[in-house]
């Protein structure tokens, strides 16, 4: 085009530069004459993308930490393994605040209803991260006393194997979560 | 504690009181006095106030449960004494009687601490401590059946299946004790 | 709206505790403020009770407690514990002597090498065997390698709870450096099973004084 742009050769266009002036062979649309005139300064989207990307970009953990998976979480937490970049810094102690209740150690048969119990007082919408062998399925403790996987008691979302998992699994799911829902917002645009 | 040290603890209750102490068990390098369960809160109570013996901490109280041996239970106390610096171990057989719960005098008024650890002994072998203030369940909910450390008590679990090939699986698959 | 002790349901005249009349006509169901219930009177002012529950930001952990206070302060309370009951030494009955390392690790989760280590003093002292040196010596510092860790998270969490969030941040950044060379001896940043009955799982990793 003769127009060096800065940023490389890759970059731009036509209609990289606004307002500048250019031979058309054919006369422009009204999209391209409002790009033109308004450059890059909008962005469109769905009402559902906005929604998910609000929602999973700040993801607040309910404290249930419960045995030494909890520790981990406290690591993920902490300056190495930064949560808070993913926004999911924000332990809320109260359920009411919480959207996302990381279930992290084993759950014993004394504390299921407990873990009902405060699932159900988490307003929708809300996510639920098995973390831990325990919480997923029992862990090693095949016995009378741990409740054998918490999808027996909460739907579970994601769940991160491990005893306990790296500070990185962790991470791992609550990006997997956020994925999640990313296609949900995509793929039921009527919630 | 050196048998030595125990031997003496053994003479001092033996010349108290006559009887109490019917053995020395010898299986464990630290050894344990085995005390009959209708003299055990004298032999306690000496323990405690005795001015040589002074065992003032009570460190634990566990149960044994051998299934087909008579009697079935064993309990076993741990004492310290903080002045003398030495532990000592008593155990005391348990027989099950039918119909009632296999019962041992609580030892909660010689020493308070032992108060939960009996009501853990309670729970999970239910075994009768008679005269504890507040005998009720510790560690499993109020509602549960059964004692789970009981041999006879299948821990069940899951039968878990990896794959093709069958993994560890308990013997019974009802749960037991978990009320629906 | 506070309901004092001896109100009936919906009769219409209850008092607040500064006795002014309150209308609870619209009030949830008989119950509904379990959590806060007036149980007696000191000479100070009413006893509340009150339920810290097993899910609280404080207890570090499970830990349930039924608080009669008096204001703020606490006169006394009924702690409610097996809420984390695992059932370890259920376990520990179908297992080999050797294969109940594992667990040891998951009993104080804060200390696992500390566990370890008791576990395997105990069963040597049964088996009578005597270990060796150089084994003897990494063993003490691994387990006062774990003991800083542990004491790290007190006081990050201890910090946490009253406040200073930065002492918390701290913390785990030292922790991040023990667990690295925990990883580096055993391949496990946390549940190591490090020690063995006899001595040490693996040889430790060449050069790891330097790397110390």
């Amino acid at each position: 085009m003769g127009i060096e742009t800065p940023g490389g050769p890759g970059y731009g266009g036509p209609l990289s530069f606004p307002n500048q002036p250019h031979s058309h062979p054919t006369p422009p649309s009204a999209g391209e004459l409002l790009t033109a005139s308004l450059g890059h300064n909008f962005v469109t989207t769905s009402v559902n993308k906005v929604v998910a990307w609000g929602r999973y970009n700040s993801m607040w953990p309910a404290l249930f930490g419960l045995a030494c998976c909890a520790i981990e979480m406290m690591g993920t937490g902490g300056p190495k393994f930064d949560m808070a970049r993913f926004g999911a810094e924000v332990f809320r102690a109260s359920p009411r605040q919480a959207d996302l209740m990381i279930v992290a150690g084993r759950v014993s048969q004394k504390m299921a209803p407990v873990l009902r119990q405060i699932y159900d007082q988490m307003p929708e919408p809300k996510w639920v991260i098995s973390m831990g062998a325990c919480a997923s399925c029992g862990g090693m403790f095949n016995n009378y006393a741990i409740v054998q996987g918490v999808d027996k008691v909460v739907p579970v979302d994601v769940y991160v194997p491990g005893c306990p998992p790296r500070p990185e699994a962790l991470l791992d799911a609550v990006l997997k979560l956020q994925r999640k829902i990313r296609a949900q917002a995509v793929a039921a645009p009527a919630s | 504690m050196a048998p030595t040290e125990l031997e003496e603890v053994r003479g001092v209750i033996a010349a108290r009181l006559p009887g109490a102490v019917v053995g020395f068990d010898g299986t464990t390098p630290e050894g344990a006095l085995l005390v009959q369960r209708e003299r055990l809160i004298e032999v306690c109570r000496l323990l405690r106030d005795d001015g040589a013996l002074q065992f003032k901490l009570a460190l634990f109280c566990t149960a044994v449960d051998w299934l087909d041996r008579e009697p079935r239970f064993d309990l076993v106390y741990q004492l310290r004494s903080l002045e003398r610096g030495t532990t000592v171990r008593l155990k005391v057989g348990v027989p099950e009687t039918p119909g009632e719960m296999p019962w041992i005098p609580s030892t909660t008024g010689v020493w308070q601490a032992m108060g939960w650890l009996e009501r853990e002994v309670y729970d999970l072998f239910g075994i009768d401590f008679r005269g504890h203030p507040d005998q009720r369940r510790l560690m499993m909910p109020v509602d549960w059946e059964g004692h789970p450390l009981r041999k006879d008590y299948i821990s069940f679990g899951e039968a878990v299946k990896f794959s093709d090939r069958e993994s560890f699986a308990p013997d019974s698959a009802v749960p037991r004790g978990a009320p629906d | 709206m506070i309901r004092t002790p001896g109100t009936s349901q919906g009769a219409g005249a209850e008092v607040n505790r500064e006795g002014i009349p309150v209308d609870i006509s619209g009030a949830a169901e008989p119950g509904y403020l379990e959590g806060l219930t007036y149980v007696g009177e000191t000479p100070e002012g009413p006893l509340m009770e009150l339920n810290m529950g097993p899910q609280h930001p404080s207890t570090h952990g499970v830990l349930r407690l039924v608080l009669r206070v008096e204001g703020e302060v606490v006169r006394h309370s009924d702690p409610d514990v097996g809420y984390l009951h695992t059932g370890f030494e259920k376990d520990f009955e179908r297992v080999t002597y050797h294969q109940g390392v594992t667990w040891t690790d998951r009993m104080d989760y804060l200390n696992p090498l500390g566990n370890n280590l008791g576990y395997c003093l105990a069963v040597e002292k049964l088996l009578g065997i005597e270990i060796p040196p150089m084994a003897q010596w990494t063993r003490v510092m691994l387990t006062e390698l774990t003991r800083l860790n542990s004491h790290l998270v007190w006081l990050g969490t201890h910090a946490i709870d009253i406040g200073a969030m930065s002492v918390f941040l701290y913390c785990f950044r030292e922790r991040e450096d023990i667990l690295r060379i925990f990883e580096m001896y055993s391949g496990q940043r946390m549940m190591t099973s490090y020690f063995r009955i006899g001595g040490l799982a693996l040889e430790p990793p060449p050069n790891s004084a330097a790397r110390f």
